[in-house]
C-alpha cells in the first residue's frame, strides 16, 4: 500500500512531540536502570567470584538447560504444527471451540501445571493409588527431566499454536491455488507451498519456547529440575552473599538475551510476507476419513494440558471438603492479585502508549532505539527482574523497597514488551493518512492523535491490557521477591501450600486463580485478539 | 494568466528522499479560485510536490507561500494544522470511527454554525440522509465526495486532491470529475489536484502543468498543452501522439502530408512535426494522397492505418461512423497548425 512505501522512504522528518518522546524515554530508562544495578552487582566482588560460581554449577546448569528447551520444543511443534493446520485451514468438527480450547492452557501457570503433575503422576500420586490393588508399587520417577518436560511441554505449547495459527492466516491462498492448478494434490501442495513458507514462524515459535523455559521458575522448581532460574533461587534464598545469584542472574540474561535476538530475527522474516498481503481466507481444506483422528489427537492435547490439571484440583479439592481440611483464607489473597494486576495493566498499557506511537508514527533512529530497548526486557527471566530490583531497593531504594510499588515497577518492566506488541499491531495497520487528515484539517499532533489514532487503537489496548492483567495474575517469581511482607497473593498462597504438599490447601487458590486468569483469555480469544498473544 | 490575487506560489522546490530528488527546481503558481492540475507519469514527484505543500513532507530548497505567507523552505516549516491547506487522499482517508457529519464537522471550530455549514455542505454533495451513515457503509463515489467535502468545510486557502478519482470504477469517475469540479466553483475554492490521468486533469483544470521526473515542463491551459506543446514529452503526456519528419522552409513545412502550416515561425531546416491521429482529417481533393491500410471502429470513433507518401503509415482517427474499407485511396489534410520540434530532440 502507498503508505507503506512512504513511511519507508523519508525525507526530512518532523520531530515527534515531547509530550510522546519524554515519558518513553523516562520508562525505558527506568526499565533499564536495574541491570546496570544487577551487573554491578555481580562484578563487585571481582571475577574470582564469577570463576568460582561458574565453575561450581555452570556447565550443568547450560546442559540442563538447553535439554529442557529442546526437549519442550519438540513437544511443542509436535503438537502445535497440526493443532494450528487443523483448527485455521480444515474444516474440522467445532473448530473455532477448539481454537479456545487449545489456548486455554496459557491461563495455567506452570507451577499450578507442574503440581497437578505432581499429584497425578508422582510418588503416592493419584495413578499410583489406582494402581496399587494392581499391584504396582513404583512408578517412574516423575521429579526431574521427564517431569519437567511434561509440565512446560503442556503449558507453553500455546504459544508456539498462536503464532503458527498468525503465520497460517495470513499464508497467500493465491499460491496454493496456483500450486493446486498445476496438478499438485492438497497435501503436496501443504508441502512443498505452505510448510516452507511457514519455516520462519516455526523457528519464531521454537525460539519464543526456548525463552519461555530458560525464563521460567515455577516449573522446574515444582519439579525439582535444576536450571538457571531454580539455582538462581537457591542461591538467593540460602547464601548468605548473593553476588552467586547476581553473576548466574547475568549469565541467564545474556543466554535470553542471544534467544530473543533470534526470535526477533525469525519473525521479522515472516512479518515480511505476512505485510505483503492480507487476503481472504482460503477455502478449508476437507479431511475425510482423517477428521476423527484428528479430533482424538486434539482431544488428548486437551486432556493432558487442560482437563488434567484441572480434574487435580478439582478432585483435590473435593477431597478436602470431605475431610474437613482447613482451607487457607483466599479472599485477601484474591484481592491483592486481581488489584495489582489491574493496575499493573493499566499502567503497563498507558506507559506502553507514548512508545508504541513513536515507533509506528514517527520512526527515526531514535524511536526505533527505544522501543528495542523497551523490547530487550522480553529477554529478562521474571527471577531476574525480581533478583535486580531486590538489590536495587536495598541499595538504592530502600523506601520502595518491599513496597507494592516496587512490585508494579517490576510487572511493568517485565510486560512492558507484550503491552507494545499487542498496541503496536492495530497502529501499524491504521494509515498515517488519518493523522494527516486530522493535521491537515487544522488538529495539533497530540490532538490528533486524541481524537483519531487512540480510539482506533482501542481495540489493540483493549487487548494489552488482558494480556498483561493475564500474565501478572500468574506472575511467580517477582511477586515472591517483591510482595511486601505478609502481603498474600493468590499465586504466593498456592506456592506455599505446594512446597509444603498440601495439596488440598493449594487447590482452592490455584482453581480461583486459573478461573480469573481465563477471563481475560476467554475475553481475547472470543473478539479474535488472540493472536496479540504471540508477543 | 488569471488576473486574479495569488493564492499559493511554488519557487524552485526542491525535496530529497535519500539521495533521489524527488521535486527538482519546482516552480508553480496557483490564481484565487483557480484549479490546476499536476499531471505526470508515477514517480514524477508530484505527490511528493502536493505532500509538501500540505507540510508532509519537508523542503530541501526553494520556498513555497501560501496567500504570500511563506509556510515551507529549508529553514522554516509551518505545521501542518497551521496552514490552512485541506489534503484529500487518494484512499479518502475517512475517520472510520465518526459518522459522514462528524467527518465533516472534524475541521471546523466548535460552537456556532457548526451544523448549518455541515448541512450545506451535505446539500451541496447530495449526501442529505446519510449524515448519521458510517464511511464503510458508503459508496466509493460517496466516501470520496465525504472526503471532498471534509477538506472544504473549514474553507482552506488551498484545497489539495491527491490522485482523488483512482479508485473509482471508468463510469463512475467521469460522473464524481463532474460532481468534484461542482463542489469546487460553488466554494471558489483555489485547488491543485494530482493526477496521471490526462482526461481527469483537462475537464477539471483551468491550467494543467505538466511534471516528468521532479521538473514541471509547461504549465498552460488545456487547449495550450494540447496544441501547443513545447516539447514532443509534453505533447506525449497531453495526448496521443505520432511524429512527421519534415523540413522548414519559406513558413511552410513540407511533409509525407504535403505542405502543413506550422505553429509559430520555427527555424529553416529539417525538424520533427507533431501529428495528432485525430488532426488528420479525410477531406474531398487538394490534401495528400492515402491509402487505407486498416479500420477499426472503436466506439466514439473510427481508427485507421493509412500509407501515405513516400510509404510512411500513419494514425488517423475519425467521429464514429460506418468505417472505410481497406485499399480505400482517400486524400487527407491536417486541419490545425502543427507544432515543429528540432530534429533529433
Amino acid at each position: 500500500m502507498a503508505f507503506a512505501v512512504l513511511s519507508h522512504r523519508r525525507g526530512r522528518r518532523r520531530p515527534a512531540p515531547a509530550a510522546l518522546w519524554l515519558p518513553g524515554l523516562a520508562v525505558v530508562i527506568v526499565t533499564l536502570l536495574p541491570f546496570w544495578y544487577l551487573w554491578k552487582r555481580s562484578t563487585e566482588r571481582g571475577w574470582s567470584a564469577w570463576d568460582e560460581t561458574l565453575s561450581r554449577s555452570a556447565t550443568e546448569l547450560l546442559a540442563n538447560s538447553a535439554k529442557l528447551s529442546l526437549g519442550v520444543a519438540v513437544i511443542c511443534v509436535a503438537v502445535a504444527l497440526p493443532a494450528a493446520w487443523l483448527t485455521v485451514r480444515t474444516d474440522l468438527p467445532f473448530r473455532r471451540a477448539w481454537s479456545v480450547l487449545l489456548a486455554l492452557p496459557l491461563a495455567i501457570p506452570s507451577y499450578v501445571m507442574g503440581m497437578t503433575v505432581v499429584a497425578a503422576l508422582g510418588p503416592k500420586g493419584m495413578l499410583q493409588g489406582w494402581l496399587e490393588p494392581l499391584g504396582v508399587d513404583r512408578l517412574p520417577e516423575i521429579y526431574g527431566y521427564w517431569g519437567a518436560l511434561l509440565t512446560l511441554g503442556a503449558v507453553s505449547f500455546p504459544y508456539v499454536y498462536l503464532v503458527l495459527r498468525a503465520a497460517l492466516r495470513t499464508l497467500d491462498p493465491f499460491e496454493e491455488e496456483a500450486s493446486r492448478s498445476l496438478g499438485r494434490g492438497p497435501w503436496s501442495t501443504f508441502a512443498a507451498v505452505s510448510v516452507p513458507a511457514l519455516i520462519p514462524a516455526i523457528a519464531a515459535g521454537l525460539l519464543l519456547v526456548a525463552l519461555y523455559v530458560l525464563s521460567d521458575f515455577g516449573g522446574v522448581a515444582t519439579l525439582k529440575y535444576n536450571t538457571f532460574t531454580r539455582a538462581i533461587f537457591i542461591e538467593y534464598s540460602s547464601s548468605f552473599d548473593r553476588t552467586g545469584a547476581a553473576i548466574l542472574g547475568v549469565v541467564l540474561a545474556g543466554l535470553a538475551a542471544l534467544l530473543l535476538a533470534g526470535e526477533l530475527f525469525a519473525r521479522s522474516r515472516y512479518q515480511a510476507r505476512a505485510r505483503a498481503k492480507r487476503l481472504s481466507p482460503a477455502r478449508p481444506i476437507a479431511l475425510g476419513r482423517w477428521r476423527w483422528p484428528a479430533v482424538a489427537f486434539l482431544a488428548a492435547v486437551v486432556a493432558i494440558s487442560l482437563v488434567l490439571p484441572m480434574g487435580v484440583l478439582v478432585y483435590w479439592l473435593v477431597k478436602g471438603i470431605r475431610a474437613g481440611a482447613d482451607f487457607p483464607e483466599v479472599w485477601e489473597p484474591l484481592r491483592h492479585s486481581a488489584t495489582m494486576a489491574a493496575s499493573g495493566g493499566v499502567v503497563t498499557v498507558l506507559l506502553a502508549l507514548p512508545i508504541a506511537l513513536l515507533a509506528a508514527r514517527f520512526g527515526g533512529p531514535l524511536a526505533r532505539l527505544l522501543e528495542q530497548a523497551a523490547f530487550a526486557t522480553h529477554a529478562l527471566p521474571g527471577l531476574v527482574v525480581a533478583l535486580a530490583l531486590v538489590f536495587f531497593g536495598i541499595g538504592y531504594a530502600t523506601e520502595l523497597y518491599q513496597t507494592t510499588w516496587m512490585l508494579l515497577v517490576a510487572y511493568v518492566i517485565l510486560f512492558l514488551p507484550n503491552a507494545l506488541g499487542a498496541l503496536r499491531a492495530p497502529l501499524m495497520r491504521q494509515s498515517p493518512h488519518l493523522e494527516e487528515a486530522a493535521a491537515g484539517l487544522g488538529r495539533r499532533p497530540l490532538a490528533a492523535i486524541a481524537s483519531i489514532t487512540l480510539p482506533l487503537a482501542r481495540p489493540g489496548a483493549v487487548a494489552a491490557f488482558a494480556l498483561v492483567f493475564l500474565t501478572i495474575m500468574k506472575e511467580l517469581p517477582a511477586t515472591l521477591l517483591l510482595s511486601p511482607p505478609g502481603y498474600r497473593t493468590l499465586p504466593g498462597v498456592v506456592w506455599s501450600n505446594s512446597s509444603e504438599a498440601l495439596y488440598g490447601g493449594a487447590a482452592l487458590p490455584a482453581l480461583i486463580l486459573v478461573g480469573v486468569a481465563a477471563v481475560p483469555l476467554v475475553l481475547l480469544v472470543w473478539r479474535g485478539d488472540l493472536d496479540a498473544v504471540e508477543s | 494568466m488569471p488576473s486574479k490575487a495569488e493564492s499559493l506560489r511554488v519557487d524552485a522546490l526542491e525535496v530529497r528522499f535519500g539521495g533521489v530528488r524527488a521535486v527538482d527546481g519546482a516552480s508553480l503558481s496557483v490564481a484565487e479560485g483557480e484549479i490546476v492540475a499536476l499531471l505526470g507519469p508515477s514517480g514524477c514527484g508530484k505527490t511528493t510536490l502536493l505532500r509538501t505543500v500540505a507540510g508532509f513532507e519537508r523542503a530541501w530548497g526553494g520556498e513555497i507561500r501560501l496567500g504570500g505567507e511563506l509556510i515551507e523552505s529549508a529553514r522554516v516549516s509551518v505545521p501542518p494544522h497551521r496552514r490552512d491547506a485541506g489534503l484529500v487522499f487518494q484512499e479518502y482517508a475517512l475517520f472510520p470511527h465518526k459518522t459522514v457529519a462528524a467527518n465533516i464537522a472534524y475541521g471546523l471550530p466548535r460552537g456556532g454554525d457548526r451544523s448549518v455549514r455541515v448541512r450545506e455542505l451535505l446539500a451541496l454533495g447530495g449526501l442529505e440522509g446519510f449524515e448519521d451513515r458510517y464511511p464503510h457503509q458508503l459508496s466509493g463515489g460517496q466516501q470520496q465526495r465525504v472526503a471532498v467535502l471534509r477538506s472544504l468545510a473549514p474553507r482552506p486557502r488551498v484545497l489539495l486532491l491527491d490522485e482523488p478519482f483512482s479508485n473509482l470504477d471508468p463510469g463512475l469517475r467521469v460522473e464524481m470529475r463532474d460532481q468534484v469540479a461542482r463542489l469546487l466553483r460553488a466554494e471558489g475554492v483555489s485547488a491543485v489536484l494530482v493526477t496521471h490521468d490526462r482526461t481527469d486533469a483537462m475537464a477539471l483544470a483551468d491550467r494543467v502543468a505538466v511534471m516528468e521526473a521532479g521538473k514541471i515542463l509547461q504549465v498552460g491551459t488545456p487547449a495550450a498543452l494540447y496544441f501547443e506543446p513545447v516539447s514532443e514529452r509534453v505533447a506525449g503526456l497531453a495526448g496521443e501522439v505520432q511524429f512527421l519528419d519534415g523540413t522548414v522552409e519559406d513558413g511552410t513545412v513540407e511533409t509525407a502530408l504535403g505542405p502543413l502550416r506550422p505553429l509559430g515561425t520555427p527555424a529553416a531546416g529539417s525538424c520533427r512535426v507533431l501529428v495528432r491521429p485525430e488532426w488528420v482529417i479525410p477531406c474531398m481533393g487538394g490534401g495528400a494522397p492515402a491509402r487505407i491500410v486498416s479500420s477499426r471502429m472503436e466506439g466514439q470513433h473510427v481508427r485507421y492505418r493509412i500509407r501515405v507518401r513516400g510509404g510512411a503509415e500513419l494514425a488517423m482517427t475519425t467521429a464514429s461512423g460506418l468505417p472505410l474499407p481497406p485499399d480505400d485511396e482517400i486524400t487527407v489534410r491536417v486541419h490545425v497548425p502543427v507544432p515543429v520540434f528540432p530534429a533529433g530532440s
